[in-house]
This record gives structure tokens, sequence and C-alpha cells, in this order.
């Protein structure tokens, strides 16, 4: 009787044992289900959320902007750095691709969903990390909407494979709409009682964000508004001239900074922007636009201007831009190698926020506003070491708007704003048309300016296009 | 009792041993007979002895002999190289004469398949079976060389000509896109991951499985085919020691031309602007190939012990490898041991084990900053500052000679393993066996960048430590019965669980406080990021089985099955099952075809069908996971989802195949044909299908998709000349293969790249398809580029004055609407490529590409020679690859003007575009992205070749002289390896590693293959 039991259980025993060989767990991951557990975890989530910022931004923070504005020309020959200086760009190439960006939103969503799921995360802290996860999203999407238009909208992670992952892009208008809901959260969830690291994203850092998208939306009230909220925290102030260079090599030790991207490369490999400004081993891949060390040059006493790149290079091309990198004992900018550089990327400081209420107060117009337009103007001029000037040297609006953008040209040099200023304020196509001539005339190509007005947005990326058959290109992009 | 097969090579080594004859004693029988063949024609120089005694005698001219034997019944031993040896018992004094029947070897050959042995005469599937005599024929360096050419269907490809380097090998295509691509290999019944290890001179036979037929018995593993390696075991009698020595020498196969100083100059003359000429620095005319190569040697020396008695059977061998790399500082050191230990207490019970040891030490070439940064350095510049010491960076141009000497690479690679057997007979016919795997590798990879190397100043280090283990235990039956004569009944019913786990330790570092020392207490900075423990598992458990019937021999049908769970899918879908069938019908044994006797001795047709799987995949893409260790920020150890989508749903990959063969022999063996058709189907592809980048996932394993692979391939052997003094055997075979893939997931295609080469891969098209701009030639004049609306090019005609006047058309004067292309933003001009226009718009930009190539070969074949005369032997090979192409990565490369410091090929510095007029194929100088495009149709080039592979030739003293030495054999050769190729190809060889399937066929500049001559000895006695 036993032996006839022993036959029929004996399979099934067999198989059990089988399937207990068969489950394997990763080793050197975590799967899923183990995640999101610990208040410790929520922590490690966001830091890792910041790591997509990095790894989107490392070159992203120049490619996307300035080498398509007046601030650089291509230094070299390099197809990609060509192609943004001249306007040219192409659907396959690696700047055109928006998958990091989307591997950001993508933790950022994930952190929406699952921090407020874990247990013995007080009600405090838990709303700072959401906030920090929320404001992110609308960054990255702030950023996208700015450098394609519209984009597709993923406002929860993927988390099934039978649900729809193709989805079509949407309107720009909506995604910052988007943008500025996922800001508001933000702003309502943070602590505002925590100040530091400056690395991270905090209250002084959400209502700047909220600032610049209310600029892009030319609402100009509601960027004094949050600006003024921001101010209102009395935390922040310009730093002094000699903390002047403080600002990029020790972002923490002022006051001015109000978020700053970390970046250490023993942790983090090496950044794009050491080979893109300027580095001990290698060529740059970019070159200060000739006219703007022109505007440098203009105003010899202007302490951005030696802080900014190293005036011997002026009587020839500037290649090393030495903004981000200490000064030497010599005076010059100590270049650190491409591969061992730690640059601390300016996301948002005071003087951007000034600037922008510069613009703003002269946007809405009157009298007391351009006051408060050229006070603001001033205060930066005055800081850098230059003459201030007065209302009376802008007879319209658009003249000290104008003047405006110059100065922040000049003090917000290589911190990824020039481009989008320009896009923002419609003069994109009027500037870049004659830098473009020059340019085209100068590498032997046919003089065209600036071409289709299409071409103020990037091409969506050919692989994003091949994954993607629900998404349609960019005009005049080839599709 | 030994197996029939170790039974008669016993024999006839005891035969050979003991050829000096005994003296005459007085209380002894006498002997005589005569030895004839079928036809009575007699034999002379047969083997005769007694069975269990030393001494022999050899039959006379008219096949007589006499044999003096001392006065006990015992048995004749008759043998003759070409017959089958035969016993006769004798009782006494008295005339034995005796018929030896012609050997139809291949017939009665046994031949290794899953979890057994079985007779050629009864195979059923598409097995090709490779023996240690052909093996000898070549000087292989590792297992693949062994087989390399000899079987069709079995495409063997030597990754480049680097000492140690493994080869890959492709059983009838790729049948795979994502999985993994290298068959199963079962060495003595286990499976290993590599053959690396293996000393070719161990291996008795190889077998190679390669329909799914043969296959299926090891069900999950097996799509890629399965190769059977058997390891030699002792024969019957006296210790038998083998010693082998082989040295060589090697050299680059032919050099590439480069530009020369005063080329270098010339190429300057036109655009690029050099500095100082005066300096010595840039006063040089270096032969970087030169400086970079060298004439190699290669060192081979080989032992082995082996012998039985008594129901023990041992083969023990060691073996050394010194091999240098034809790239100065490259070098590979092996030692190989083997013991094999059979013991068979009973008649039941046998107990035996294999234990392989071998290590491993060499160092590795960068070649990218070695070979092909020499290739375009300028020879102008220094190499050795006037003290002999390595000169630095010039020019922001690396010195290749400094990086071949100074940078470090290096391996040790240790592995062990281990096989242990146990079986037991327990009834007539029905045996049980259960053995156990264990192996292990220990491998050691440490790299160091030394500061003056550095173009930032400073040195870097990794070190790496691998630990592998790997453990199966398998119990099964084997159940082999005859019944009523007629009827032969075979199986094999057994399980087996496997477990595979890997992990490593790794550690990087720089700014060395000290470059004597490479252990990392001297960096002072550790990088995070690559700094780490790793590791992960995987298991398989099995069931599996064979049942086999025959009918006289001539009908046969066998099915193989197996069933596997496997640790890698979705717990819903780990368990597969892949059942084959096969059969084999010997129709030369049915009546009708009975006019052909005497011409045709066995004709065999097979035909079989089944399924086989593959689950060579990551070890966890079915669990969705988080992933840490790479993502800090701001001193935390971010944790973030995995890139990879988890696809919980994944399951097997399986390939069908269907296969119809069929066998022939004539003329008493000596013309032997085998042909195959195949179709082979692998459905539920797994690959990582791309997922749209706004998911925050890069890509899913996934389960759909299928490609398809057709193919004919054939063999033929053939003694044309089988004398007593003079034979001549060739092998030919040949195989065609055709590749598709069929479906793919969403029917999305991919655009798989490495670097920023790109491939398609659609459904209907076969894979490796260079994907790119079509080259059409280079403008002649700025006004050549015109087009009429439809993107017809026009001509200019200029006037007497060279002043452009119009456009003609077709031969007409053209006066309608002329469009220019345009491309990055500029109107190309002369001296720019012109790219054909297939998006039909004013620009050329990435929407015109183009599959512009194919990197599979159309055939592939292979022709072997052995010719023997007297005492002489003379083999070789040719081999050959047809059809195909190659992306000349290298080539592109250097002739891309990227940057002025960087020299072009000498035909580039003659012929390119300079003025306006110029008809050329290579675009104006200027480093333009838009006229080197990658990939460019100008370097897809055609990989056809045809290669002398090997050639040996040897000589064996006679064995009467040998033996007066007390040697039993000696025998000494010359060998040469790659000595011929013809092919267009312009890079160093055609002949390259396929890569992954996606990817196949991309030439980077590979260490070049060598050409080698060597002189080896082998003695045993």
């Amino acid at each position: 009787m036993t032996r006839k039991i022993l036959r029929i259980v004996a399979p099934f025993i067999f198989i059990a044992a089988c399937q207990k060989h068969l489950d394997q767990q990763p080793l050197s991951d975590l799967s899923t289900d183990l995640f999101w557990k610990s208040p410790d975890d929520a922590r490690l989530g966001i830091a890792g959320m910041y790591d997509g910022l990095q790894k989107t931004l490392s070159s992203n923070y120049i490619d996307w902007c300035e080498p398509r504005s007046d601030d650089f020309k291509a230094g070299g020959n390099g197809e990609a750095q060509v192609n943004l200086s001249l306007n040219a760009l192409d659907a396959n190439q690696a700047e055109a691709s928006w998958d990091n960006l989307y591997v950001t939103i993508s933790k950022a969503n994930f952190a929406i969903k699952y921090i407020p799921r874990i247990s013995g995360l007080a009600g405090q802290l838990r709303d700072h990390f959401l906030a920090q996860a929320y404001a992110m999203r609308g960054y990255c999407y702030f950023y996208a909407v700015r450098v394609w238009g519209g984009v597709p909208l993923w406002l929860t992670p993927y988390e099934d494979l039978t649900k729809n992952v193709a989805l079509p892009r949407t309107p720009a208008e909506e995604v910052l709409n988007t943008v500025v809901a996922d800001l508001k959260k933000a702003d309502s969830l943070v602590d505002t009682t925590v100040t530091s690291p400056v690395f991270e994203i905090n209250a002084g850092g959400i209502l700047a964000m909220l600032t610049e998208v209310y600029m892009w939306k030319k609402e100009y009230q509601n960027a004094l508004d949050a600006s003024g909220r921001l101010l209102a925290f009395n935390r922040y102030s310009l730093a002094a001239a000699a903390d002047w260079k403080k600002l990029f090599i020790d972002p923490a030790g002022t006051k001015e900074n109000i978020w700053s991207l970390n970046w250490v490369y023993t942790q983090d490999g090496a950044n794009g922007m050491a080979i893109r400004y300027g580095c001990s081993d290698l060529t740059s891949y970019y070159y200060i636009e000739p006219d703007l060390v022109t505007r440098f040059r203009s105003n010899p006493g202007d302490i951005r201007r030696r802080l900014t790149y190293d005036t011997a290079l002026e009587t020839s091309a500037v290649g090393k831009i030495g903004k981000f990198y200490p000064l030497g004992t010599n005076g010059k900018p100590a270049y650190p190698s491409s591969k061992l550089s730690d640059v601390n990327y300016p996301l948002y400081r005071l003087a951007d926020i000034l600037l922008l209420r510069a613009e703003a107060y002269n946007k809405l117009g009157g009298a007391a506003n351009t006051t408060a337009a050229v006070d603001l103007l001033n205060q930066i001029r005055t800081r850098a070491g230059i003459m201030p000037v007065t209302e009376d040297m802008f007879p319209t609006q658009d003249d000290l708007e104008l003047a405006i953008l110059n100065e922040r040209q000049l003090e917000l040099f290589g911190e990824g704003k020039r481009w989008f200023d320009l896009i923002r304020t419609d003069r994109a196509i009027p500037t870049m048309d004659t830098v473009l001539k020059a340019r085209q005339q100068e590498r032997g190509f046919a003089e065209t300016g600036f071409g289709d007005p299409g071409r103020i947005l990037f091409p969506i990326s050919r692989t994003a296009l091949n994954e993607n058959k629900n998404l349609v290109q960019n005009p005049p992009y080839s599709d | 009792m030994p197996t029939s097969k170790h039974y008669w090579l016993s024999l006839l080594f005891i035969s050979l041993l003991f050829t000096s004859r005994g003296g005459p004693l007085t209380d002894e029988w006498k002997i005589t007979g005569k030895v004839v063949d079928k036809k009575g024609t007699p034999l002379s120089g047969a083997t005769v002895n007694v069975k269990g005694r030393k001494n022999s005698v050899i039959t006379r001219a008219d096949g007589t002999y006499d044999l003096s034997v001392p006065p006990s019944r015992g048995i004749l031993v008759f043998s003759h190289v070409g017959f089958i040896t035969q016993e006769k018992a004798f009782n006494g004094p008295g005339v034995y004469d005796i018929t030896l029947r012609e050997d139809q070897k291949a017939l009665d050959e046994v031949v290794v398949v899953g979890y057994g042995t079985e007779k050629k005469r009864d195979v059923t599937g598409a097995i090709v079976s490779i023996k240690s005599a052909a093996i000898n024929e070549r000087q292989p360096v590792n297992a693949f060389d062994a087989m390399q050419g000899l079987t069709p269907g079995v495409q063997i490809t030597s990754g480049s000509g680097a000492p140690g380097e493994s080869s890959t090998i492709r059983i009838r295509g790729t049948a795979t896109i994502d999985g993994g691509v290298n068959p199963l290999y079962i060495v003595d019944g286990a499976p290993m991951e590599d053959i690396d290890g293996i000393n070719p001179a161990d291996i008795a036979s190889i077998e190679i499985l390669k329909d799914a037929a043969s296959a299926a018995i090891y069900g999950s593993r097996s799509a890629n085919g399965v190769v059977l390696i058997t390891t030699k075991r002792g024969v019957e009698g006296k210790p038998r020691f083998d010693l082998r020595y082989y040295t060589s020498m090697k050299q680059l196969a032919h050099k590439l031309p480069q530009a020369n100083a005063r080329e270098r100059r010339m190429h300057l003359a036109t655009g690029v602007s050099d500095r100082d000429s005066l300096n010595p620095a840039f006063s040089n005319d270096n032969d970087y190939q030169d400086l970079l190569t060298r004439i190699a040697r290669r060192n081979q020396a080989d032992l082995a012990v082996s012998g039985a008695s008594k129901g023990l059977n041992y083969y023990a061998s060691l073996g050394y490898l010194e091999d240098q790399g034809i790239i100065i500082n490259s070098y590979s050191k092996l030692v190989r041991s083997r013991v094999n230990i059979d013991y068979k207490p009973n008649d039941k019970l046998a107990f035996g084990n294999r234990m392989q040891f071998s290590y491993q030490t060499g160092n590795f070439i960068d070649e990218g900053n070695v070979l092909l940064q020499g290739m375009l350095r300028p020879a102008t510049l220094q190499v050795f500052l006037p003290d002999g010491s390595f000169a630095g960076m010039v020019q922001a141009r690396q010195n290749p000679v400094a990086w071949a000497e100074l940078n470090v690479n290096r391996n040790d690679d240790y592995k062990l393993d281990i096989y242990d057997y146990l079986s037991y007979q327990l009834a007539a016919g029905l045996k049980f066996t259960t053995d156990v795997t264990i192996n292990i590798e220990y491998l050691k990879n440490f790299k160091f960048t030394p500061r003056s190397l550095s173009n930032v100043g400073d040195n870097t280090g990794a070190d790496r430590r691998d630990f592998n283990t790997y453990l199966q235990w398998q119990g099964y039956l084997n159940y082999n019965r005859t019944f009523a004569k007629d009827h032969t009944v075979t199986g094999v019913l057994g399980i087996s669980a496997d477990k595979d786990s890997r992990s490593y330790i790794q550690i990087s570092g720089s700014n060395f406080l000290t470059e004597a020392i490479g252990t990392f207490n001297a960096a002072q900075l550790l990088n995070q990021n690559s700094t780490l423990t790793s590791a992960s598992r995987n298991t398989l458990a099995s069931a599996f089985g064979r049942l086999g019937y025959s009918y006289k021999g001539k009908y046969i049908i066998n099915t193989n099955m197996r069933l596997d769970g496997s640790s890698r899918f979705g717990k819903d879908n780990r368990w597969a099952f892949f059942p084959s069938v096969s059969g084999a019908w010997h129709i030369s044994d049915e009546p009708f075809m009975r006019w052909t006797k005497g011409n045709l001795d066995d004709a065999k047709i097979r035909v079989s069908y089944g399924l086989t799987g593959n689950e060579r995949i990551g070890d966890y893409d079915a669990i969705q996971r988080y992933s840490f260790g790479s993502y800090y920020y701001n001193s935390i150890s971010g944790v973030v989802p995995n890139a990879v989508f988890g696809n919980n749903k994944l399951s097997w990959e399986t390939t069908a195949d269907l296969d119809l063969g069929i066998d022939l022999s004539f003329l008493n063996g000596r013309v032997r044909f085998v042909a195959d058709w195949y179709d082979k189907t692998t459905t539920d592809l797994l690959y990582n299908a791309p997922l749209p980048g706004e998911s925050g996932y890069s890509s899913v394993r996934v389960n759909v998709g299928s490609i398809g692979n057709r193919g004919f391939e054939f063999g033929i052997d053939a003694s044309l000349v089988r004398k007593k003094s003079f034979s001549w055997d060739v092998n030919y075979n040949m195989s065609f293969n055709n590749n598709r893939v069929r479906k793919l997931y969403n029917g999305t295609a991919l655009t798989p790249t490495s670097g920023t080469t790109t491939w398609l891969v659609g459904e209907g098209a076969p894979l490796g398809q260079f994907y790119g701009w079509k080259a059409l030639g280079v403008y002649q004049y700025n006004e050549s580029n015109a087009y009429t609306k439809d993107w017809e090019q026009l001509t200019p005609v200029f006037n007497a004055q060279g002043v452009f006047d119009h456009y003609t058309y077709k031969g007409q004067i053209y006066t309608d609407v002329v469009q220019k292309l345009t491309s990055s933003g500029t109107v190309l001009q002369g001296g720019d490529v012109i790219w054909q226009n297939n998006h039909k718009d004013n620009v050329i930009d990435d929407a015109d590409r183009t599959v512009i190539g194919n990197a599979q070969p159309l055939y592939t074949a292979g022709l072997t020679n052995f010719i023997s005369y007297k005492d002489f032997g003379l083999s070789f090979t040719f081999y050959t690859s047809w059809g195909g192409q190659l992306f000349d990565y290298a080539r592109y490369y250097i002739n891309s003007y990227k940057a002025q410091t960087l020299t072009p090929q000498p035909d580039v510095i003659y012929t390119r575009w300079k003025k306006p007029g110029d008809i050329s194929g290579y675009p104006r100088y200027g480093n333009l992205a838009y006229n080197q495009r990658e990939i460019s149709s100008i370097y897809i080039e055609d990989a056809t070749y045809i290669r002398l592979r090997n050639v040996r030739l040897s000589y064996k003293l006679p064995a009467a002289l040998a033996s007066r030495a007390r040697i039993q054999g000696i025998s000494a050769y010359i060998y040469g390896a790659n000595l011929l190729t013809w092919t267009n190809y312009r890079w160093y060889d055609p002949e390259i590693d396929p890569g992954a399937p996606l990817t196949m066929g991309k030439d980077s500049g590979r260490y070049p293959r060598y050409k080698e001559v060597g002189l080896g000895l082998n003695i045993n006695f």
C-alpha cells in the first residue's frame, strides 16, 4: 500500500523539488516586490531620479541650448557640433534622443506612485520627497517642450506590457499646463524649511522653475508672484563679486545658488561639460562666438570676463571656457582633464531669477515697473563691476528687453539659458539669421540663414520614430 | 569487455607493437597458412599473431606465413591495413588459412550520440563525425582548428590571429537573433561552456549533431546544434607513450599599403599644414607594420601515457603551448592536463572519471590603440626618442609601439573540469548510469595603462576576478536488445539537474602612487562606479529519453525527447517539451536494389523532424528588477528600475527543423556521399525588442518573431587511389544556407548598432544587412550637383573658356527647373560624394539610407586531400567562403579625414578629388561628415576568399627501422597554415568572427591572421 502511495506521490515530490530548484531570485539586483518598502528606499529612489537628470544633462545641458545660439560656435569639425551650430539638425544625431529625459521622468513617476505606499514614512518627509519627484517631472517636461514642442505625456510608470506603450505626442500647450500643475503640486508639498543641500530641489528651486515656466508662457505677473515668494524666503542674496567664482566651484558656499546639479567623477564618471567647454587634454567642441568675446572685452573691468575665460586667448579664438573651473595660481583657469572633472552644473541661481524679474517688469510696462526692471538690471551690472544703466538709455520696451537679455547672455554664459531666452522672446530667428549666415559663409556653405522656422525645434530622433509609430516628426525634418 | 571499437584498436596496436620475430623454441606448435582477400588474391604484409602474445609475423608476397606458438590453444589474429581484422581459434599445429574482408570502415564506425553510441550505419539524424586521425593531419591549437573545413554545414571562424583567441562555430546558419548563438558542447557526457581548454591531441572523436532530431535529446540548449567531444582512452596492452613536439614561425600574411613620409607630405600639400619639418618629432619615415609586427614563435609539446589492463583503463596527458602573437608583446601560454580513468571491477559495474585542468595566461593587445592607430598615424611622427625610450603623444596621436609594449591587459585563466560516472548493468541490455559534473573556472584579468600612455597624465588600472561554477547531476538508463534476430529496440530514459553560478569582483582605480605595484593599495583613487562584486545563477531541471527500433537494420526509427525547466523564464512558462522523430531506410538492402550490388554498397535515406530550444538569455530577464551601484547622486547610491523591462511571460525559443538526408557508399566504401537539405524555423524568438524610450525603458526581452534557415549541404569522400604504397583520399564539402527573418515584434524593423554602424533587420530579409548610404561617385564640378524635377542627374556643359554654359539630360539640352542636393545644411559641390537620393527630396540625410550589403556568405566549401606514398604523407585543405560582404571599418576610419593628423591610405592620397573635373572614387579633402557617412557603400567590400588553409607533409620512419630504436612509431612533418589566400578584400583578412547575429560583419581592424610554417615530431613507444 505504502509503495502504491509512493508511486503516486513520487512524481509530485520530484516536480516540487524541481520547482524549488528552478526558483532563482536575482543575486545582485532587487526584484520589484522588494523595493519601495522602507523609508530609506524613498531616499535611494529619489537619488536614482537625480542620477537620471545627471545622465540627461551631462551633455545636453549644453547641446540642447547654447551651441544653437550666438554663444558658441563649433570649434572643430565634429558632425554633431557643426550641425548644431549651423542649425542643420538631423534626426539621426544623438542630441535628438529624449531617452534619458524619459528615464528620469519614469523614475519620478515610480516615486510618485510608490512613495505614498511606504509605511513608516512620516508625513512631512514623505511630502518633501514627493515634492522633489513632482518638481523633477515638471522640470523634465519643461525641457522637453522647449526642445521638441509637444511630446508624449507619461504621468504614471509603465508597468504592464499589455498596455499601450506607443503614445502619440501631446500638444505643447497641454504639456506646459502639466508642468505648471506638477510644479504647483510640488510647491504645495515641499517642506519650506529645508534649504540644503543645494543639489536637491527645495522650495526655492520649485519657485525658480515656476518663474521660468511663466516667463516661457509670457505670464509675467505670475512670474513676478512666484519669484516674489522666492525672494520672500529671505535666504537668497547675490554673491559678492569676490565670490562670483564660488557660484560654480562651491555652490553650497554662496547664498545665490538655488539649485545646482552635483557631479563627482569617481561616482558619476566623466561629465560632458569638460570636453565641450575646455579641458586639459583635448580640443573643446565649442569656442565662444567672437562677437560675444568683443562684448566681453568692451568692458575690461567686468569681473565676469576674466572669470569666464582666459583673457590671453582673446587675441585669437577663445577655444576654452574656464568659467566652471577654479583659477590656478597663475590666475588662469585650472582646466581638469576630460575624464576627471567635477563640474556642478548651475541650474538656477538668484541672478537668473532677478534678471527674469527685470524682464517681467519691463514687459508689464509702466514707469514704476520700468524703474524696477532697470534697478534689477543694475544690481547685476554693479556686482559685475560695470557701469550701471539709466532708464533714459532705453527709449522703448524692446530696447530694455534687449539690454536685459544681453546682460543675461554675459552673466549666464555657458549655463544653458541663451537659446531658450531667444526663443522665449521671439528673437531666435532674427538674431540667429545673421549669425548663421556668417557661420555658413565661413564654412563654405550656401548662406541660407535660419531657414525654415520649424527648425527652432529639434527633430524627433529617428530611433524614437522607429520605435513608436504614433509619433509625428516636426516639420521640416524628414520623417 | 571494452567496446568493439577499442577491442579492434587494441588488436591493431598489439599487432603493430610486436613486429620483431621471437626466437624459435623446440616445444612449439608450428602454424602455417595463407591470407587472401575476397577474390583470392594473396595479401602480403598482413600481420598474424596470437592474441595476448607478443610475437607476430608478416605474410610473405604470396600471402603465406608461418608462426611458432607455445603448445596451448589460442586465437590467431589477422590484420591488414584496409581490411577488417579477423580472428581464428586454433587448437593445435596445422594450416590456418583466412580470407580477409575489405574494411568498409565508415559504415561500421561507431558514432557518439546523446547518452550513448550508435553504429554509423544506424544513424538516423544528420550527424558528422571527425576522428582523431583527421584531427592529427592538422596542427590544431584548439578543438575548433580540428574541425574547420572538414564538415558540411559547420562554419568555423577564428576571431582573429591573436594568440589564445577562441573561435566561433555556427551550425547551419544563425537560428536566433539575440539568444546564445554557440552550440552546446558536451565533452565526455558533460556540458561545457567552451572547449578552449581541451587539448586537441586528447580528442578521440568529435561528433556534430546538426539536425533537431539528433540534438533534441539535449532539449533547451540544442537549437544551435550540439558538439560532442570524446576524449581518448587507453588501449589494452603495455603502456603507450606519445610524445609530440611542434615548433613554428608565424608572420603577418601580407602588409597593407600605408602612406610613407613622402606620401604623407603629398597629402599635406593638398590642404593640410604640418609643423616644423626640421623638428625630429616630425621628420621620420616609419613603417608601422614592421614596427608593430614580428616573426612570432609557437612551441607546442604534448605527452600522453595510456594503457589498459584487467578492467583498468587509463589515459593521461600533459600539454604545453607557447604562442607568441605576431603583434609585439602579445602572447598566450597554455598548460593543459587530462586524466581519464575507467575502472571495471566486474562485468556489471563500471566507474570512471575525466579530469581536465588548464591554465592559460596571456597579454592581449588593444587592436584599436595599436594596429589601427599605427595604420593612421603619420609615418613622419617620432616613435623613439634619441635615448631609445618611447616618444609620447605627438600631434595628439598615440604612440602605438609604446601602447603595445606598455599597456597591460593580462588574463590568467584556471579551469578545472571533473566528470565522474558510475554505471551498472542491471540486466541483459539494460544499464544504469549516474554521473556528476563539476566545472570550475577562476579568471583573473588585470588591466593597467601607465601614465606615459595617458593623455591626461594619469595611470589607470582595473582588476577583475571571475569565479564560475557549474554543477550537473544526471541519472539514466540505457536499453539495447535484439528480439527474434530482426527486431532491435534501443532506449534511453533519464533525468538531470544543473546549476550554473557566476560571480565576479571588480576593482578599478587610478592615480597609482607607483607603477611598479599593480595591487590596489597603490591606487590613490578608486572608481566607485566600477568597483563592485556581482553574481548570478541559473538552474535547469530535465527529463529525457530516446526510443529506437530497427528492423533487420534496414528500417530504423528513433525518437528523442526532452522535458526542460529553466529558472530563466517566467514562473508559468518554465517547462518545455522537445520531441523529435527520425527514420532511416537502407534502400540498398531492398531486393529491388539488388542490381546495384558491387557498385553501391549502401544507400540510406534519412528523414527527421524535431524541436529544439534556446534558453540562453540573461539569467533574470523574466524578473522586473531594480539596479544599483552605478547610479550615484551626491554620494547617495541611487536605486533605479532596470533599463530592460522584465517580462514575466518569457518562455522558450523553439526551432523546428526538418531534415532530409541521403548517405551513399560506392565501390567498397571508396566513394561516400552525404547530402542534407534542411528547413529550420525558429519561432518565439528571444530578443530585446526596443521599447519606445518614452516608457523609461530601453527594451524588453520578448518571445515573438520568427527566423528561418533553409539550406543544402553535401560532402563527398573519395579514395581516388588506394594502392598499397600509394593512396589519395579527397574530402569535399559544401554548404548553402539561406537565412530570412520572418516575423518581428509588432513588425517593427530593428536597427541594431555597433558603435555608429547600423544594420537593418526587417521581415522578409536576411540578417546581416548593412544599412547606410550608397555612394554613386564624386561630383566632378560644383555644377554637377544638378537634377531634374524627378531627381535624375544632369550633365553640365562648359564652354571653351571652361565656364559653365548649360545642362544636358540624356544628350538633350535641358532648360527646365534645376534642383540641387544639400546635406547638413549645405549645397553639395564638386568633390562631394554623390549619394543615392532614396527619399527623393533635396536633402541627403538619414532617411536616404538603404541596404548596401549583406554579411552572410552564399556558400562555404572545403576541399581536403590526403595523399600517402610509401612512408610519406601529404595533406592540404582549401577553404572558401563565397559571397557576402564586410564593412571595412578600419579603412573607412583611416580614409575619412577625421583629423589632419590622420593619414589616409596611399590610393586615397593619389586619387581623391583635388580639382574640378577630377573623376574620383574618394571625396575632396576635409572633415565633412556628409562625405564620410557611416556606413558608406565605398567601404562595403566583397569578403569572398579562397584559402589554402593548411598543408602538412609528413614522413614516418618504417616500422622495422623504428623498432630497432625500441620506438614503436616515429614521424616528422612540415606544416604550413594560411599560406595562400585569394581575395579582393582590402583589409588584412576577410575571415573574421561573424559577430553577434544582429551586428554581423564589421571589421574594425582586427588582429590580423598570420602565415605559419612549422616542424613537428611525433614519437610513440
